[in-house]
């Protein structure tokens, strides 16, 4: 579910590869994204694929958001789908996350 | 009441994997009602959708299945959906936290509020249970 990673600027970013992050998958997104969640971390998150995601999808990147930071690091989020725009904004999350239009801006 | 040219009837067994399908519902019967709507209004409808049918998998059937019918209606200026189900009784406040690092509890009634201009629970007539999702648009252009 991700994968393609690479490094940027000293920025690891990882792309989520499934269309659909909800209920029914998170399990398996929070697995992949564990490893990831190291101390002193710069992850960008590149969620170009993912054309749906609901509230568990937004928990578990809360989640890791809290992780990341408290390690020391940071995660930010990259080449959000309108729908995903549109989610994150509903729940006014993206004053929270740092979010930007693809990797290589994040990364800048 | 006008018909919708989407099915106005539509059941589904309480699981997860037909998420997708109710989705694809939402998106029609938001789209039959407000054609000229914008699509992020159209997106935080089905999202409140799909929370609302989740908390009743995971709620009121606790993941044991069961039958979920949704209906559609036009009423006045409003599109009614009505989720009716035989599992337990809950309802936004009575849902036990179940916050685990893995689903918002919060997230999911905050989607359902932003999306949606009323919800209602109650029990029918016939002793099953029923939400409500009431959605109107201020402006709209027909």
């Amino acid at each position: 579910m991700i994968s393609n990673q690479r490094t940027i600027n000293g920025w690891t970013v990882a792309s989520v590869t499934a269309e659909t992050v909800d209920g029914n998958n998170v399990a398996a997104f929070k697995a992949g994204l564990a490893p990831l969640l190291t101390p002193g971390a710069r992850l960008i998150l590149d969620l170009g694929a993912v054309e749906f995601m609901d509230s568990a999808a937004l928990g578990s990147l809360l989640t890791a958001s809290r992780t990341i930071e408290a390690g020391g690091g940071a995660l930010r989020l990259a080449s959000l789908t309108p729908p995903v725009r549109t989610l994150f904004e509903l729940v006014r999350l993206h004053r929270v996350f740092e979010i930007m239009n693809d990797a290589n801006e994040a990364a800048a | 009441m006008t018909l919708l040219a989407p099915p106005k009837h539509f059941e589904i067994a309480a699981d997860g994997a037909n998420l997708p399908a109710v989705r694809d519902w939402a998106q029609q019967v938001f789209g039959a009602r407000f054609p000229s709507a914008p699509a992020a209004e159209a997106h935080a409808f089905v999202l409140a959708l799909h929370e609302a049918v989740r908390n009743i998998i995971e709620h009121a059937y606790d993941g044991w299945g069961g039958v979920i019918q949704l209906e559609a209606s036009e009423e006045g200026r409003a599109l009614v959906i009505r989720l009716t189900h035989r599992g337990r009784p809950f309802d936004g406040v009575a849902m036990p936290p179940d916050f685990d690092g893995s689903r918002d509890r919060g997230l999911g009634l905050f989607l359902m509020d932003r999306g949606l201009t009323r919800v209602r629970y109650r029990t029918t007539p016939d002793g099953r249970q029923q939400v409500e999702l009431v959605k109107e648009l201020e402006e709209e252009e027909q």
